[in-house]
């Protein structure tokens, strides 16, 4: 069954996070966070270090009520990731040097909901929001198309101001489904409605059986799946309506 | 539970396809560079605007990778920046040692292939990328556009040439390194041999370095074949090929026919790396070998075959 399942200022989200087959899960750099009805996920780049923890910091600051892409935003979340990383190895490992120069990078995509159940989000990069309603896709943004997943996303940098997010508005109806996920699911989420399955019945009711959803997720990753879930982090945050 | 019939067949379990694997903590890849120490490497690399040696310039570059390699698999694990277990290193330099006959003044050449690295990891065959990053010979500033000091890598690999070149003992050493290696990781991206050298084979003929070149290739892992490439470096002038898919493509001189027929075609992920790199005439026939190449494309193929597959 999906690992985190509660409510958040009145609508009932469910959490799926299995992170990529080699790391433990306080590896995983996908994050996730909600707050009354903020909602948001952030996809710490691989290639970087301490991209966990930035994630976290763009997360949290979003659930505040800020813009991680305003720039005094920004400065302020970055010098957080400096603080924290910059005392992390005290060795002084060349390798640690190195990379912490480099700094760290991710994607982000958070939703705020109004009483009126319009809603508001802002994005940079792959993670995706899915409005589902009755079993079928309504859109997939900001990317709508499957093969637009790539290995270069746009993102967020501690090294540099953040370019400008894409931003979107809606409404949704009782018993909708919205999905915040990060790029390898929402790539699957999006393939499965393509090939008219509905991935939530495999995500969600299966719940009803004894399958974990790491296994699920395990066996979603074969080769020879339709469609097949990357081997990569995975979360998907799914808010019931 | 296990899984409901009609899903596992929708879903299928059996991976088939080789070469597919990635280089992971658990899995961990291998990585075996063969590299020409014989007297020759001791000349400059004509086509370079240095002053450098061949045997400098290998040197040189060789640390860099080694580096990225270490930098890309350096992830903050519990806080701290680690380098991931998910690559083992062997260096094996190949050349010859010299004595001199105090009597007679004669010198005597002995073939040598050992481990290229020195000091904390010296006589070491195989070390693991964590190992790797914390030993090494000294740290060696490098420069930014503007002159100033921008950071600091390793040096593990110091430059060598002596006496002719052995490729067959390196050959056989590194079928028993790859031998023993696999029993213990037959779930693992099977190894890459490279081989880099800028001379004639001195100490087998050519029919008997394809017989210990096939027994090297013969090696596996679940997941496929070791994959042999080699790279003959050159300061002279002359025909050249790199990445080539069929033998009219090289140059019918010296054992630059024999090295190409030895050498392992790339498999699908190389040859998407190589295209990357700007060589859009790799095709499912083309091997990895390169003959008479310059260092920048001496630098392409040492890339392609390490930091490309084993990086994160």
């Amino acid at each position: 069954m999906p690992e985190t399942d509660g409510y958040s200022g009145l609508l009932h989200f469910q959490v799926i996070e299995v992170p990529r087959s080699e790391k433990a899960r306080d590896e995983c750099e996908d994050i996730f966070g909600c707050m009354g009805t903020r909602f948001a996920v952030s996809d710490g780049a691989t290639e970087y270090i301490f991209s966990r923890l930035w994630a976290k910091i763009l997360v949290s600051s979003f659930l505040m009520g800020q813009n991680p892409f305003d720039e005094n935003t920004w400065k302020s979340n970055v010098r957080k990731w400096h603080a924290w990383s910059k005392s992390a190895d005290p060795s002084g490992s060349w390798f640690g040097d190195e990379k912490l120069k480099k700094g760290s990078a991710a994607t982000f995509l958070g939703i705020n909901f109004r009483s009126n159940l319009k809603w508001k989000a802002v994005a940079l990069g792959d993670s995706c929001l899915l409005h589902s309603r009755n079993g079928r896709l309504l859109s997939c943004w900001p990317i709508s198309v499957d093969s637009e997943f790539g290995s270069t996303p746009q993102l967020i940098s501690t090294e540099r101001t953040p370019s400008e997010p894409v931003v979107s508005k809606g409404s949704c109806e009782p018993g909708d489904v919205m999905i915040l996920g990060t790029d390898a699911l929402a790539k699957w989420i999006l393939q499965s409605y393509q090939r008219e399955k509905d991935p939530l019945k495999l995500l969600i009711e299966d719940k009803e059986g004894s399958r974990r959803i790491v296994d699920i997720i395990k066996s979603l990753r074969e080769s020879g799946s339709d469609p097949c879930l990357d081997d990569d982090d995975t979360l998907a945050i799914i808010i019931h309506v | 539970m296990p899984l409901r019939q009609d899903r596992e067949s929708e879903i299928g379990s059996q991976r088939t396809e080789k070469y597919s694997r990635s280089m992971s903590s658990t899995e961990p890849g291998l990585m075996v560079l063969l590299l020409d120490q014989s007297a020759s490497m001791k000349h400059k690399w004509g086509s370079v605007e240095t002053d450098m040696t061949k045997a400098e310039c290998v040197a040189m570059n060789v640390n860099r990778v080694l580096a990225e390699l270490c930098l890309r698999n350096t992830k903050d694990v519990s806080g701290r920046p680690q380098v991931k277990p998910r690559v083992e290193v062997s260096i094996l330099g190949y050349g010859c040692t010299a004595s001199t006959d105090k009597e007679s003044g004669k010198t005597d050449w002995k073939y040598r292939v050992e481990p290229a690295f020195s000091g904390k990891l010296g006589g070491r065959s195989v070390v693991g990328l964590p190992e790797l990053a914390s030993n090494y010979l000294r740290l060696q500033t490098f420069d930014g556009k503007d002159g100033q000091a921008v950071g600091r890598i390793p040096v593990w690999i110091e430059p060598h040439g002596n006496g002719p070149t052995p490729m067959g003992m390196a050959f056989e050493k590194a079928t028993g390194i790859v031998s023993e290696w696999t029993t213990r990781h037959q779930e693992s991206f099977p190894p890459l041999v490279l081989n880099f050298t800028d001379g004639e084979v001195n100490d087998v003929k050519p029919k008997k370095l394809q017989k210990i070149a096939e027994e090297l290739r013969g090696v596996s892992t679940n997941d496929g074949s070791v994959l042999l490439f080699n790279c003959h470096i050159s300061s002279k002038q002359g025909p050249s090929c790199m990445l080539p898919s069929c033998t009219d493509e090289v140059p019918d001189e010296g054992p630059a026919r024999l090295m190409f027929e030895i050498s392992s075609p790339f498999p699908p992920r190389m040859r998407s790396l190589a295209k990357a790199r700007g060589f859009q005439d790799v095709n499912d026939k083309t091997r990895g070998f390169a003959y008479n190449v310059d260092v920048v494309n001496f630098v392409h193929f040492l890339q392609i075959g390490t930091v490309g597959l084993a990086g994160t």
